[in-house]
């Protein structure tokens, strides 16, 4: 749905942000962003109606302001990187997105990088392309990338580009995504609600 | 900004040589690292199959221009036929790369 | 030029210090083969921090490399790849298929380690 769009975009930069703040407090972003979800799913609905003229100019503006944002590379975990691509991805965005991603998991030494592609509508060829030449370059670095949120449409896309889907490492959404990287990295991973028995 | 460079290729040593050059050359005209590095690499294919294959040839690095864009042109020349590939990039922000295996040279 | 070989344990490390020739390099595949029959070495690690460029040429050298020493029970892991140079590399289609790789030597080390399935615990 179109102007679901934008405000994937608007939570989106808002989450980065929280990302930001508290990314060396796993469980704690892992509340916040439990309290912050159930409102931003609000917001979703109730502009969800009547949207769709601004939906351009206000794209461009979340994009120039994406642009402006230095790292779109995040650090959640030791060794673990987020880059959520989210609007439309023209190949020079993609390439700048790439290098970051690169020079990320270098700084960072990252182990494993998820790149979560739920906020990208459409995908073509050469974009696509680069997705992957980001994955295998990825690789070189010894870095595993994990890509979630991939579309029926995208998948389509990689499919006819001659990726094998099989060999790529996806996974449904970018919590799914989360879990399996800290899988990959040795963490045991227990759901933020599980309270640990007590033993008396 | 005109700038020029014949770099003759007759072994391996020469192809880092040219490579070199390349780089060189890319970093004055402010193409970026990862730019750079692409023609760096692509100068050594080119350099390397003269080596491997005609034994002494040339190769010719050379900034070009097109109105506001900047790029760079490397040609291989060899005793067999003239190879010819062409860098051209946005003040070295984009980077098209095109490749003209033996075909004649664009203007 | 050539290229130091350290042993390390039961590995070699092959830290290259400047650009190669192809002719280095060859003699680094060559030399790397032997000594891991030499030395019964389990693993190799192949430090490429100082190459600016990784070509068709020593991608190929290495996975040469990698066959070798593996048909001589040894594993062979590339380190220090550059942001630049393996973005360059995937543009031009030069994957280092089937050959593992690992940020830096520390990774590396930890890398060999799990695949010898040896635990030393490293400082």
């Amino acid at each position: 749905m179109k102007s679901v769009g934008i405000v994937l975009l608007l939570r989106d930069v808002l989450a980065r942000s929280l990302f930001a703040k508290y990314q060396t407090d796993f469980q704690l972003l892992n509340r916040i962003l439990d309290a912050y979800e159930p409102a931003a799913n609000r917001i979703a609905n109730t502009v969800a109606v009547g949207f769709v003229q601004e939906r351009e100019r206000i794209i461009r503006q979340q994009q120039e302001a994406i642009r402006e944002l230095s790292t779109p590379v995040l650090q959640v975990r030791e060794r673990l990187l987020i880059l959520p691509i989210i609007g439309v991805i023209d190949s020079q965005r993609a390439r700048q997105l790439t290098e970051q991603l690169l020079r990320g998991i270098r700084t960072n030494r990252a182990k494993v990088v998820v790149i979560d592609i739920t906020g990208v509508a459409a995908m073509d060829a050469t974009v696509a392309n680069h997705l992957v030449q980001t994955v295998e370059a990825s690789r070189l670095l010894g870095a595993t990338v994990i890509v979630t949120g991939l579309s029926p449409e995208i998948a389509q896309t990689l499919v006819t580009i001659g990726v094998d889907l099989g060999k790529m490492n996806t996974v449904g959404d970018l919590q799914g995504g989360i879990e399996e990287a800290e899988r990959l990295l040795g963490y045991k991973v227990t759901p933020f609600t599980e309270i640990a028995p007590q033993h008396i | 900004m005109a700038s020029k460079t014949v770099v003759p290729i007759n072994t391996d040593t020469d192809v880092v040589a040219a490579r070199q050059k390349g780089r060189e050359l890319a970093t004055e005209l402010g193409f970026v690292s990862t730019d750079s590095t692409l023609l760096a690499t692509a100068i050594s294919e080119l350099a390397r199959n003269i080596v491997r294959y005609a034994k002494c040839g040339e190769i010719l690095i050379a900034s070009v221009q097109s109105g506001d864009r900047v790029g760079i042109t490397v040609v291989a020349r060899d005793k067999g036929p003239e190879y010819c590939q062409h860098f051209t990039g946005d003040a070295g922000r984009l980077l098209h790369v095109r490749w003209f295996w033996a075909w004649a040279c664009p203007a | 030029m050539e290229v130091p070989i350290l042993k390390q344990g039961l590995y070699l490390i092959a830290s290259i210090q400047a650009a190669l020739s192809d002719v280095d390099l060859l003699h680094l595949r060559d030399a790397l083969a032997e000594k891991v029959g030499k030395f019964r070495a389990r693993g190799v690690i192949v430090d490429v921090t100082v190459l600016d460029v990784m070509d068709s040429f020593a991608s190929r050298t290495l996975r040469d490399l990698a066959h070798m020493t593996r048909l001589r029970g040894a594993e062979t892991v590339i380190v220090g790849i550059q942001p630049e140079v393996a973005f360059a590399m995937v543009q031009l289609g030069l994957t280092l298929e089937g050959v593992d790789t690992a940020l830096d030597l520390e990774e590396g080390l930890a890398f060999l380690d799990k695949k010898t399935k040896r635990h030393t615990s490293r400082g």
